[in-house]
């Protein structure tokens, strides 16, 4: 008993140092520059967005939407109005941007972005997902107290941020990194350096590099070499020594992924969020060395009164976590944590089935391409016809779903509904999808028996979907 | 500093080394820019002409038989337009940016009846002379082109007889100032692809890979080949069985129902994707497939449009009658059509590694 409770007494007492140390005050400057260059990068994102015109391709001309399972509920703005949700994000970014009215704007910025992501899973990347996340925590996160409008409007008495705010942060860097290594430990990343090697094959006209890449050993160099990259990056950030190489290795492993493929804004996203792992002392010494530069080119060098400021700030304790913030932060990870592992739930090859695949950091470990077909039967007439999914959906769309099991079963029901307007009242639906994943031959992805319209959705395992390598 | 020296001096001479020893000394690099080259050289500009020399001859026909409207001379032009048309069938791949316009003026189906039938009715019998190319230029592209040329010469159900019609001279200064349009509209699309015009050709060759727009050309026939595969499957196989309507099949919407040629011209799209694809695009599939070629994918395509020429070629009579009567054999048509569908819109794209489908989007 007194063994227990000495165990007991000492896992509290490591609690409280860890508690003790999570408030530590600790720099402002990395949060005021994650701040910053998030909150301008994803207020360019909404703007490249809306020149592209991609709202209206996405949001406004598809005639149906592919709805997540249970947020079917989210509903659906008619027309233009969709215009609206951009222009709150990009207006909330820049507020964020800025640290003005912060605590609005980031939860306003949050609402809309997540959205809009909700609307068709069509439309899911990664770093879209990313961006939620990270503006649900800037809603928790108090980082319009430094460098910000907000700073300002509220005067000088400021707390000084505590150790656990830019941990936050870093963590949630870190479960991309880490989880987007552990997806690449797959045999087609590692065995066959696959999907790089297609494209990396299929860029082989690029200026200087591009003669590599149709070399077999340099996709599996880049493959390992990414797998490794993903898998230490965290670490290699957190440690002192290594950070400022650690961050070169990111900008140079991002700005090469800019190059190479058309991922829009994830690579500067990556880039811009890495610099929380920098300390305040790192960007003491930037600071240092940058005025060095400038004396060097003979501009006078001028002296700021900042140090006044800082000494004002001391005075006031650190901003602790917060019992009810706290709990959510714990939730958000374990979250986190488990999303990406959820997979081992269900049977099969998540690149195969899909099953886990979203909100787990699969990034690029999969180039699938597929041909769907539907066969609809009218069992009062025992006529039968194909249904061509092109007279239903965008061209987006119809890329995207014809890989995607959940998306297969949607656009299944779309059509018996459809079809049930029309006068045809117990539609049978079945599929032929073809699909091919990394660069192998292709295969049936879901049973041609199976009658989809009567298959209910659900989170179950789906037994419809048949094994990778032949029926399950 | 040292660390960061020495590492950029590694990088550095990596690449030397790869520049240096450029194509064919790994004796691994594909030299696409040639093979973009072969498909415009030995297919795309040969069609072309091919389609010039057809709506000349068109033409030529359509002057003679409106000179001397006879049953001969009008045996002479349906057999002209059919040249035409199958000819077009050998170009209308090739549908590439910038060109949608024109192939619009060649062919856009369906013909607007109604108002071709007002055009000649509305014509001033005193001024026939304006009813020229210059005029048809600015109609709307349903109502010229080789879809209203054919309703013109080959009447179809209750309409009267071809011969009969054209005893109206608004009726053959229409049809000549039709066939005169075409023939200018086929010399124009060759002269795109050729230095005397925009030389299209060279920029199909040379628009592969510059930076993120990755393998330009390629990229856009594959996707072309994967268009017009699913429209042929879709629109002039799918809708004449029943796809749109039921089940319940429609003969008079198979492609071009008067005349009863709508199998031959389904075989001569699919002989222009297979020509295309023959022309070089295997090999790089091959090159790309790292399989034995005889159980790679390049001749798993090849057999593949051999089973759909035996399919076609096994549909008795016109297309209109075989969706009724023959329904079997048309069936086994589409079929085959999905094998090969599958292989050049998931295998083939995913072995070049392209986006199936232009939708200017970001993935990761």
């Amino acid at each position: 008993m007194h063994g227990r409770r000495r165990i007991a007494v000492g896992a509290r007492q490591r609690l409280a140092r860890l508690g003790r140390w999570l408030g530590e005050p600790a720099g402002a400057t990395p949060l005021v520059v994650f701040r910053i260059g998030f909150g301008l990068i994803i207020c360019l994102a909404a703007v490249r967005f809306l020149l592209k015109g991609w709202v209206r391709t996405q949001f406004i001309e598809p005639t149906f939407h592919f709805r997540y399972f249970l947020f079917e509920w989210i509903p659906l703005l008619p027309g233009e109005w969709i215009y609206l949700v951009f222009g709150i994000q990009i207006a909330c970014a820049a507020m964020i941007a800025v640290g003005w009215h912060y605590r609005a704007a980031a939860a306003a910025f949050f609402l809309a972005f997540s959205y809009v992501e909700l609307i068709d899973q069509a439309t899911y990347l990664n770093h879209y997902y990313f961006i939620s996340l990270v503006a649900f925590l800037l809603v928790l996160l108090p980082l319009h107290r430094w460098g910000s409008l907000d700073a300002v409007r509220h005067g000088s008495r400021r707390a000084l941020p505590a150790r656990w705010i830019a941990l936050v942060l870093k963590a949630q860097i870190a479960i991309v990194y880490f989880f987007a290594g552990v997806a690449k430990l797959n045999p087609d990343w590692l065995l066959r350096a696959e999907p790089l090697g297609i494209w990396l094959s299929a860029r082989t006209g690029l200026p200087l590099a591009g003669v590599l890449f149709d070399q077999p050993w340099f996709a599996y160099l880049m493959s390992w070499g990414g797998a490794a990259f993903d898998l230490s990056i965290p670490a290699l950030l957190l440690w002192r020594a290594s950070r400022p190489w650690a961050y070169l290795a990111v900008a140079g492993f991002h700005l090469t992924t800019a190059v190479l493929f058309p991922i829009g804004v994830f690579p500067w996203v990556m880039m811009a969020a890495a610099l929380v792992f920098f300390d305040e002392a790192d960007y003491r010494r930037i600071g240092r060395f940058l005025r060095g530069v400038r004396s060097r080119f003979g501009r006078a060098r001028r002296t700021r009164a900042g140090g006044g400021r800082r000494r004002r700030t001391a005075t006031v304790p650190a901003i602790p976590v917060g019992r009810a913030r706290g709990i959510v932060l714990v939730s958000f990870f374990a979250l986190q944590v488990l999303l990406p592992l959820r997979h081992w739930a269900y049977p099969g090859d998540v690149l195969w089935t899909e099953e886990g695949f979203r909100f787990s950091w699969r990034v690029m470990v999969a180039e699938k391409t597929g041909a769907a077909f539907f066969r609809v039967t009218d069992p009062r007439t025992d006529r039968s016809w194909e249904a061509f999914p092109a007279d239903y959906l965008t061209p987006q769309q119809e890329r995207q779903f014809a890989f995607q099991p959940d998306m297969i079963l949607g656009f299944a029901h779309h059509l018996r509904d459809t079809l049930r307007e029309a006068g045809v009242a117990d539609p049978e639906i079945r599929a032929r999808v073809y699909v091919s994943l990394n660069g192998e031959r292709s295969r049936l992805l879901v049973d041609p028996a199976v009658d989809l319209a009567k298959t209910p959705k659900s989170l179950a395992p789906k037994e419809w979907v048949l094994a990778r390598m032949g029926r399950p | 500093m040292t660390i960061l020296r020495r590492t950029g001096t590694a990088l550095a001479v990596l690449l030397l080394l790869a520049g240096a020893s450029g194509p064919g000394c790994m004796g691994l690099r594909f030299d696409r820019e040639a093979m973009l080259g072969a498909v415009a050289d030995t297919v795309i500009i040969p069609a072309h002409l091919e389609l010039v020399a057809a709506t000349e001859a068109l033409d030529a026909a359509a002057l003679r038989f409106t000179a001397s409207p006879n049953p001969e001379s009008l045996a002479a032009l349906r057999a002209h337009w059919l040249s035409a048309a199958l000819a077009w069938k050998g170009v209308e791949l090739y549908d590439f940016p910038g060109l949608l316009l024109i192939h619009n003026a060649i062919e856009r189906r369906p013909a607007r009846i109604p108002f071709i039938e007002e055009v000649i009715a509305g014509a001033d019998t005193e001024a026939l002379g304006e009813l020229d190319g210059a005029f048809v230029e600015s109609l709307g592209s349903t109502t010229k082109g080789l879809a209203a040329i054919e309703y013109l010469i080959f009447p179809a159900g209750e309409e009267p007889p071809a011969l009969d019609r054209f005893a109206d001279p608004a009726r053959r200064a229409f049809l000549t100032a039709l066939t005169a349009n075409l023939s200018t509209k086929a010399a124009e699309l060759h002269r795109h692809w050729t230095p005397e015009g925009t030389d299209y050709a060279r920029s199909f060759r040379e628009n592969d890979s510059e930076g993120a727009d990755i393998q330009g050309s390629v990229s856009l026939l594959a996707n072309e080949m994967i268009a017009l595969l699913e429209m042929v499957m879709r629109t002039r196989l799918g809708i004449p069985m029943g796809d749109a309507t039921e089940g319940e099949p429609r003969p008079a919407e198979v492609e071009s129902a008067r005349t009863g040629e709508s199998l031959a011209m389904m075989s001569s799209s699919l002989a222009s994707i297979r020509e295309t694809f023959e022309a070089g695009v295997d090999d790089y599939v091959d090159f790309l497939d790292r399989a034995p070629t005889e159980r790679g994918l390049a001749q798993a395509i090849r057999n593949q449009f051999g089973a759909v020429e035996g399919a076609i070629a096994a549909i008795p009579g016109p297309l209109g009658r075989a969706v009724t009567e023959s329904p079997a054999e048309v069936a086994l048509t589409f079929e085959a059509m999905r094998g090969l569908l599958v292989l050049v819109k998931t295998d083939m794209a995913a072995v070049l590694g392209i986006t199936v489908t232009f939708s200017d989007n970001d993935g990761d």
